[in-house]
């Protein structure tokens, strides 16, 4: 009796694992492929104009990301401590300021050939290694992507430029504004940065 | 022997037990360290009080001091050094060399680095670069073996004797396409392998980011550096000088993305430089 108890919970817990975390259909190196793809067709796009092009990238970009997860894990053990309204603006505005600040950045993009290595998958967490082969580099740069899966999806949640993540960077930066002035007089410092962002556009 | 299986079984669901618990938890665990604080006193005390206790006014007292000990917990929180940084106790001095070392990116490496890059070719910078790396192969080689990596030794080492002849000085890299990656050592490398925290952050005026412990690795990889005792000090410092511009020139729009995606640029490049050398020592 007693052995059968135990080795219906010998099964039972092997199995936890999988029915916690089923795996989605696509892989995520594959997801992070055509999302790439889709971008590099959109910039090699000749009858698109400049401005065009990354506003049709943008939208891959706001897609791909969870926003949420990105923001969670900028603020760090501030996003406990802060209500759900905060929150709520906090993900929003960081959003409008990673647009901002990368909606000019894709016209530098000059035939660089990029490079699937390796993804790594641990549910619901995986990540992809690329290589970036340009010329003027020293030597091939290397990204990591890290995604997390959300309901069957594959979403990026931080980006790593030869070890430097992105998330990292701005949790710091963060931080230290937390450290002398209010979440909310953050808030306001994101949202004038957007603001100059936008104004230095048009 | 029933025994035996039955202790055996046990230890195999605790095994079990603790390796879902340790699938569920996070792969990255640096990052999530701080998202997902989760104050560990209550709980402890929670063990500590016995079930026996039952009566309310002793669970509401207990409630109250948990939330003491929190509030007491954020206040020392507030203030303090976020996890996962350089220590930076010359904030203010850097905060000014960072000033001034933006001005003279702006106003003087920049627009001599694009006059430079007007006049040469980028096959030639390229070829310039390659062949200032391979001056200081000696200084990767011996830090190589510092850290006892003899597979990049024996890397530098052939990349030196390749690229030096069939690569004519350095000026090409035949070496890379037989497949001997270029190699990054250095002393601040070697020191951090063996443990040495960066201790504070230093933005050098001219020199740019560092930090006590890569400091001391610039002395002595300049120390050990053959060209070094080769070559008359000023033609060093014009090695040194050609090989900034050289490098501005290559990677223009690099360090205004960093400055321009940034809320603080100061500490955007201090995280970044922190980030990037403890990538570089791990590897």
């Amino acid at each position: 009796m007693k052995g059968k108890v135990l080795t219906t919970l010998l099964v039972l817990l092997t199995a936890l694992p999988v029915l916690a975390a089923p795996t989605p259909a696509v892989s995520p190196m594959d997801q992070v492929k055509s999302e790439i793809e889709d971008a590099l067709t959109i910039l090699k796009n000749p009858k698109l104009k400049p401005k065009e092009k990354s506003q049709e990238i943008l939208k891959i970009v706001e897609k791909s990301v969870d926003w949420q997860e990105v923001a969670r894990r900028v603020l760090g053990i501030r996003w406990r401590r802060v209500n759900p309204q905060q929150r709520e603006r906090f993900t929003q505005l960081f959003k409008e300021f990673v647009k901002a600040n990368y909606a000019d950045k894709f016209e530098k993009y000059s035939d660089e050939k990029i490079i699937y290595e390796k993804e790594e998958t641990d549910p619901p967490y995986a990540r992809v290694l690329l290589k970036i082969y340009s010329k003027a580099q020293p030597k091939p740069i290397s990204m990591e992507c890290r995604l997390i899966n959300k309901e069957g999806k594959w979403l990026v949640y931080d980006i790593l430029i030869e070890g430097v993540s992105m998330v990292n960077n701005y949790r710091v930066q963060i931080n230290d504004i937390l450290v002398n002035k209010s979440f909310d007089d953050m808030l306001k410092t994101l949202e004038k940065k957007i603001q100059e962002k936008f104004g230095k556009e048009s | 022997m029933k025994s035996i299986f039955k202790a055996t079984l046990a230890v195999v669901v605790v095994m079990l037990v603790w390796a879902t618990v340790s699938m569920a938890s996070d792969p990255f665990p640096i990052i999530l360290a701080s998202a997902e604080f989760t104050p560990l006193t209550p709980k402890k005390e929670a063990q500590v009080c016995p079930q026996k206790d039952e009566i309310d006014t002793n669970r509401i007292r207990l409630a109250q001091k948990w939330e003491e000990e929190e509030k007491a917990r954020k206040a020392r929180e507030k203030g303090k050094v976020i996890q996962g940084t350089m220590p930076d106790p010359f904030q203010p001095v850097n905060r000014g060399f960072f000033w001034v070392n933006d001005k003279l990116y702006f106003n003087a490496l920049k627009p001599l680095a694009r006059v430079y890059g007007f006049i040469l070719p980028e096959d030639v910078r390229i070829g310039v670069r390659h062949a200032i790396l391979n001056l200081h192969a000696p200084v990767r080689f011996a830090n190589s073996l510092l850290q006892f990596k003899l597979e990049k030794a024996g890397i530098v080492l052939c990349r030196f004797a390749i690229n030096s002849t069939v690569g004519l000085g350095g000026l090409l890299d035949p070496a890379s396409q037989m497949g001997l990656k270029r190699v990054d050592e250095d002393f601040g490398q070697t020191l951090g392998v063996y443990g040495v925290k960066e201790v504070a952050y230093i933005d050098w005026p001219i020199l740019g980011t560092s930090c006590v412990r890569d400091s001391l690795g610039t002395v002595f990889d300049t120390l050990i550096d053959p060209i070094y005792y080769l070559v008359n000090g000023w033609v060093y410092a014009g090695i040194f000088a050609l090989d900034k511009i050289n490098e501005t020139s290559l990677t223009l729009g690099t360090y205004e993305s960093l400055i321009e995606s940034a809320i603080d640029p100061y500490i955007a490049v201090r995280n970044a430089y922190y980030q990037y050398r403890r990538e570089l020592i791990q590897k």
